[in-house]
């Protein structure tokens, strides 16, 4: 199973990545490969590529504001969360989607 | 036996006059006593009195009751309860407005304590608390309150007569009114003139004090006003103008309004409110007694307001009406900076000005050591740095703060306030003493600029419909040749002592200067004939004000040693917008490229000819466009002294090569708008500082909650000269806040923000003694707050670095090195490395 990830914040200059690391470093931990994209103030970084996206079991979006470039999720799994949950408990969030795919 | 019953009071903005006279209205029909008690503050009223009533500081949702006791009371007590609940919040529902939400624009604290806050336009950087003294000519209630000889009873009855005689001449305009609004002030005004508790307090000194009925009218107004000030409410508050406004009308029934009381004598430190005071006026006053000035409808750059600048007197303008809401002798905070005034501070207010005013001090001595400054720019270029000054007490200000020499000395303001013109000895000895003082710095003296805009006792203007396009400057010599006559000895003969200059006001063309200079060389063979020492060759320059003037300096060149643009009438001649309309201050744009390219040509040409030119007005001490006016090449920039150190600081912090560059592109531009945003980007280029620097560490930081560690953080970031402005910087971090909060969890917070104020992107690190609570996602209070703060134009390297920073602050072993870190230097080394830390993300 794997899982790609967009994050965003108002600002663009903290929550993003502190998201994206938490989101990057749980994943490493229990195993589930995942690939985050951060729309921040330095614009888009480390972008989903179609294959990413196609590959993908399920999409996160941890933001604050819109999602940037929507369309390309579209027919995929969308889990939307807010960044503060992605930063505070990236375990727990991940652990569900993984039972719900019933991976 | 009596009937009573409580509510809780509906309106939202209190008790106010009109639904005070509602009820009062109703109440009178009966014959029951009817009393109103507010039981969260213990104040009770007759019902019968509008002022009693208002007095009780009704606010919304305050618990009262109404007691009745009397013959009628049955009825009174269904037509009051009715009244108050139906009548009275229908009737407030079609004429209130609810005000709006508070504004993001002040201090959080303010918000936090709805705390009453009146608005003005900032006119004076500084925090001050003192008492008010309202200088009031027109409004001033103040009347002989001395005995009389007169027995009581005549007074009693001349009052009830003026009561009649405007009760009449207030329904005759209730007759001519349809606006349902200016029905309703004028009913409230009756029914205060008509209050009974008003008529017995004034009955009532009539004959225990045995003063006048107008004595006796003004001191009740007073005792009733100070009650209405007492509120926390800012719409009773408003309502103390409309018992100033009867008391008034009242009082010149009685006697007529007395003359003008001109005279303000200052006994005690104040903050002075008045609608704009004269200069001569504020000139005549103990400088070392005025804290603070509030103007309801001066221009920022009227010349009392200069001078309160040059004084570092904290002042404000533009809040019209503001004198009937304040009171005489009571306590407020007055932020000029801001532009704010706040009446009856809460001590959590008082604490945050508090600190306000400590960051303020601090501010002062890091400028001392900035006054120490050459007046040159990083890679060498030299300004000399001149100071403004209008009397000869103002040059010691001058030297204090690091000034070359005295760009403009305003000699005119020796003239106002006097009977007639100061004569040769005594100018004499005040331009002799200027000069001594100056110790060889070079001192420009400009001749009298008087005129219709600037009058004086002792001289007779024609009347003009437009006095700034009038006689005035040295169009005023050809008839006062006297005048000038005089000042030219004083000049010759003290120029003796040292390099003193002369300097004429408001040249608009070549002959003005030739007939001054024919003057000047009769004056000097005056003195040679009398064998009086004096300095034959003296400098003579002019000031460039006069568009017309400002384009042939090459030919005034030919007669004069040097020049100084005088700005602020140079811009409102240039875009005929007076500069003292507040309405037109987006025309009185100096940053214009039409403007700059006006100096480009004045620069140029008086260059070109080997002449000095310097400029002197109010924008000689704008931060924002120094880069312009080093850039067009100045010799000399003369401002207010309390802006000397900071311009030095900031020149040391440009290279004139940069400055040039700036200035060729601003000169292409069109708009104003497209100057500011090369000079935007221009501040955010300049020489970025270490992200972060020891001075933005605190290890045991004493604040208490998230306003105290947001103001903390303002003043740090000041202090260490990154921020613009404290105040902006902090309210772009609450803005950040109220989105959602920057607690993060896990006991750290993050408060960050992107603004313009910011000048260089900047870490700060704070670890309290007390966690604070921060509204954290985990619910968890703060123990430490990491504050990333990014200018308007920031650079990807900058952001990079910050994004690595933030992603290392979910790092638990990160967290808890900063939580136990022993010193500075141990959290400047793991910040450090926070930062350095290359592409964080894995793959």
């Amino acid at each position: 199973m794997t899982i790609v990830a967009v994050t965003a914040c108002p600002t663009g200059i903290a929550h993003t990545y502190m998201a994206a690391e938490r989101l990057e470093k749980t994943g490493k931990k229990i195993g589930i490969p995942i690939k985050v994209e951060t729309q921040g103030a330095m614009g888009i970084e480390n972008e989903l590529s179609p294959a990413d996206i196609k590959n993908a079991d399920a999409v996160i979006y941890a933001v604050g504001i819109p999602v940037l470039n929507k369309e390309r999720f579209e027919g995929k799994r969308i889990y939307e969360i807010s960044v503060q949950d992605a930063i505070k408990n990236p375990e727990a969030i991940l652990m569900k989607i993984k039972n719900e795919l019933g991976a | 036996m009596a009937l009573e019953f409580t509510f809780a009071f509906p309106l939202p903005r209190g008790l106010h006059a009109r639904p005070a006279s509602f009820f009062q209205e109703k109440a009178e029909r009966f014959e029951a006593d009817i009393f109103w008690d507010n039981l969260r503050n213990g104040i009770t009223a007759d019902g019968k009195s509008v002022l009693s009533l208002i007095g009780t500081d009704t606010l919304h949702d305050d618990p009262c009751r109404i007691r009745i006791h009397g013959p009628d009371e049955i009825a009174a007590w269904g037509a009051l309860k009715h009244l108050l609940e139906e009548d009275i919040p229908r009737k407030e529902a079609e004429t209130e407005q609810i005000i709006p939400a508070a504004a993001t624009d002040v201090p959080r604290i303010l918000v936090q304590e709805q705390a009453v806050v009146f608005r003005a336009i900032p006119a004076g950087a500084g925090v001050v608390r003192g008492r008010v003294r309202i200088y009031d000519p027109g409004l001033e209630v103040k009347v002989e309150e001395s005995r009389t000889s007169r027995p009581p009873e005549e007074e009693q009855k001349a009052f009830l007569a003026a009561t009649e005689s405007l009760e009449a001449e207030m329904r005759r305009h209730l007759g001519e009114k349809k606006d349902a609004t200016e029905r309703a002030v004028i009913k409230a005004h009756l029914a205060i003139l008509r209050d009974r508790a008003f008529a017995a307090r004034v009955n009532e000194l009539i004959t225990a004090e045995n003063i006048g009925a107008a004595g006796a009218v003004s001191r009740a107004c007073r005792v009733f006003s100070s009650a209405l000030q007492a509120s926390r409410s800012s719409y009773l508050r408003e309502r103390l103008a409309d018992i100033k406004d009867v008391c008034r009308q009242l009082i010149s029934q009685l006697a007529g309004v007395p003359a003008e009381d001109k005279v303000i004598s200052l006994t005690e430190a104040v903050i002075l409110v008045a609608d704009d005071l004269p200069p001569s006026l504020f000139l005549s006053l103990d400088s070392s007694k005025i804290e603070g000035l509030v103007l309801e409808n001066a221009g920022v750059t009227s010349h009392t307001l200069i001078v309160a600048r040059a004084r570092e007197i904290p002042a404000v303008t533009g809040c019209p009406g503001i004198r009937q809401k304040l009171q005489d002798g009571e306590d407020i905070i007055l932020d000029g900076g801001r532009g704010l005034v706040v009446p009856a501070p809460t001590p959590a207010v008082v604490r945050y000005y508090d600190r306000e005013g400590a960051a303020e001090k601090a501010k002062r001595a890091r400028r001392c050591a900035q006054s120490r400054l050459p007046g040159a720019t990083a890679d060498g270029h030299k300004v000399e740095i001149g100071a403004n000054i209008g009397h000869p007490e103002e040059s010691a200000a001058a030297w204090a703060n690091g000034a070359d020499g005295v760009g403009l000395f305003r000699t005119e303001l020796l003239l106002l306030d006097r009977e007639a013109p100061p004569g040769e000895e005594e100018q004499y000895a005040l331009y002799s003493r200027v000069t001594q003082e100056a110790g060889g710095r070079p001192i420009i003296l400009r001749t009298f600029d008087i005129g219709g805009d600037k009058p004086i006792p002792f001289i007779r203007y024609p009347a003009e419909s437009n006095p700034f396009l009038g006689v005035r400057g040295i169009r005023v010599y050809k008839e006062h040749e006297d005048l000038i006559r005089v000042q030219l000895r004083a000049i010759l003969r003290a120029a003796d002592r040292g390099p003193l200059k002369i300097m004429f006001p408001m040249v608009s063309s070549v002959e003005e200067v030739v007939r001054m200079k024919d003057l000047l060389r009769l004056v000097r063979e005056e003195l040679s004939r009398e064998g009086v020492p004096h300095r034959p060759e003296t400098e003579i320059g002019i000031m460039v004000e006069v568009p017309s003037a400002a384009l042939l300096l090459d030919r005034f060149s030919e007669h004069v040693d040097f020049f100084s643009v005088g700005s602020n009438d140079l811009l409102q001649y240039f875009f005929a917008a007076d500069r003292g309309n507040p309405a037109l201050r987006h025309l009185n744009q100096p940053g214009h490229p039409a403007f700059l390219r006006l100096l480009k040509a004045a620069v140029d040409a008086a260059r070109a000819r080997g002449k000095w030119i310097g400029l002197c007005g109010e924008m000689a001490a704008s931060v924002r466009h120094l880069p312009l006016l080093i850039g067009l090449g100045f010799d000399e920039l003369s401002m207010t002294s309390a802006a000397i150190p900071e311009i030095k600081a900031r020149l040391q912090a440009v290279t004139s090569v940069a400055c040039r560059r700036l200035l060729d592109s601003a000169l292409k531009c069109s708009l104003s708008g497209d100057v500011e945003v090369l000079l935007d980007s221009f501040a955010s280029q300049r020489a970025a500082r270490a992200l972060i620097a020891p001075e933005m560490i605190r290890l045991s930081s004493e604040s208490r909650s998230k306003t105290d560690v947001l103001q903390e953080l303002a003043i740090m970031m000041e202090a260490d000269g990154r921020v613009d402005s404290r105040a902006e910087f902090e309210l772009a971090l609450w803005q950040r806040e109220d989105v959602f909060s920057t607690g993060i969890g896990f006991g750290v917070a993050i408060p960050h923000c992107q603004t313009t104020a910011v000048r260089s992107p900047s870490v700060a690190f704070l670890r309290f003694r007390k966690p604070i609570d921060w509204n954290a996602a985990d619910g968890k209070p703060a123990a430490m707050a990491v504050l990333l703060a990014i200018p308007a134009g920031a650079e990807r390297d900058h952001l990079k670095l910050l994004a690595g920073l933030s992603r290392r602050l979910v790092h638990d072993e990160f967290r808890s090195g900063l939580l136990s870190a022993i010193d500075e230097t141990a959290v400047i080394g793991l910040i450090a490395e926070a930062l350095e830390h290359k592409d964080p993300r894995p793959g």
